[in-house]
């Protein structure tokens, strides 16, 4: 969170995190796509040849001054695949809430668990932990066939009962709901 | 606690007479560089106080994609078997390039200018306006205090509901 007195501007960074080509891009493409122009910048997007997250996705979501101060969102993506690992480091830094993108695809069970686990390890690195971190779950994909039961998806990821929401982020179903959701929380904990 | 808070970048707070004397110095620095831009932004990708003409960058975004340069490049000086990371960084462009300098572990400075300026004068000029800015960071303190001071109550909840109005698709 970065507090600028002399512009009374707060900014919050919130980070789209889980495994690879489970729907983070698509979030932030939709969000991008769908909200007021006047209300964000530009999308950045940071991708491989194959079309894979490589460094970050980003935009910034400002809204108008309340009470004169003026509320700002920095949302950014992180390359979902492991050996990516120093670039999710850098964009986790200074993080305030997350996003967690779970792949619904039962052959990405093991997937969304590993990267959940390497999320907890680099949040222990900066002093914090999933435990006493607003953050939500968003289970991705659930239009597909060959996909985990939302029962079975809450029994394996959401072992600390975080919000979750139901999505099809290619349709954007739920993707403004969950960034609702993750915001919320985060104004509660503050 | 503060300490680790400060090490993470968790919660910047800038006070005016730190907004003010920043400023000051980036003002100075280009008036004698003739630059277009001078930029000092934390290493979390936040712009902190920035002048000269920005009036056709998205500075959110320049400042995000700084960030991750200075991040991919300090884990290509790991690699290469140095031990800190990069000083400054240097991109070429025909007509304009940039300049990026860490200040301290947290924070870095960014110049944009033409073709017309030397690099000299602008790695010079940067060293020493690093240095100057450098006195000034210990007032970009965190404190818990003041971010209740500026989440009250009544923003937070104007807020939540700014959200529910603004984030639904079009």
């Amino acid at each position: 969170m970065h507090i600028d007195w002399f512009r009374q501007e707060i900014v919050f960074k919130i980070v789209y995190y889980g495994p690879g080509l489970g729907g983070k891009t698509t979030n932030l493409e939709y969000l991008h796509a769908h909200l007021d122009p006047a209300l964000r910048s530009r999308l950045v997007v940071l991708k491989s040849p194959e079309e894979r997250t490589l460094y970050f996705d980003f935009f910034e979501l400002a809204l108008g001054a309340i009470k004169g101060k003026k509320p700002r969102f920095h949302l950014y993506t992180i390359p979902g695949q492991l050996y990516y690992a120093s670039s999710r480091k850098i964009v986790l830094r200074g993080v305030d809430a997350i996003v967690f993108v779970a792949d619904s695809q039962s052959a990405r069970r093991q997937d969304n668990l590993d990267s959940l686990m390497d999320l907890e390890l680099k949040l222990i690195e900066q002093g914090k932990t999933l435990a006493q971190f607003p953050w939500v779950l968003q289970y991705n994909k659930r239009d597909l066939t060959e996909i985990d039961s939302v029962d079975e998806m809450e029994q394996s990821l959401n072992f600390l009962r975080v919000p979750h929401y139901e999505a099809v982020a290619v349709q954007g179903l739920a993707v403004f709901e969950t960034l609702r959701g993750v915001i919320q929380l985060l104004l509660n904990k503050m | 606690m503060e300490m680790q808070q400060r090490k993470n970048g968790r919660r910047v707070v800038l006070s005016q007479t730190a907004y003010h004397q920043i400023a000051l110095i980036l003002e100075e620095f280009l008036s004698r560089s003739q630059a277009r831009l001078a930029l000092f932004a934390d290493m979390s990708g936040y712009p902190v106080v920035y002048r000269g003409d920005a009036d056709t960058l998205d500075l959110a975004a320049l400042t995000a994609l700084a960030a991750g340069d200075f991040a991919a490049t300090a884990e290509m000086s790991r690699l290469i078997g140095q031990e800190s990371r990069f000083k400054f960084l240097y991109h070429e462009g025909a007509s304009r390039s940039l300049y990026l300098c860490a200040v301290g572990t947290d924070y870095f400075l960014m110049v944009v200018f033409d073709k017309s300026v030397a690099l000299g004068i602008i790695r010079v000029l940067s060293h020493y306006t690093v240095e100057k800015i450098g006195r000034y960071i210990q007032e970009l303190r965190q404190g818990g205090e003041q971010t209740h001071q500026f989440l009250d109550f009544e923003f937070r909840d104007m807020l939540a509901r700014q959200l529910d109005r603004s984030l639904r698709p079009r």
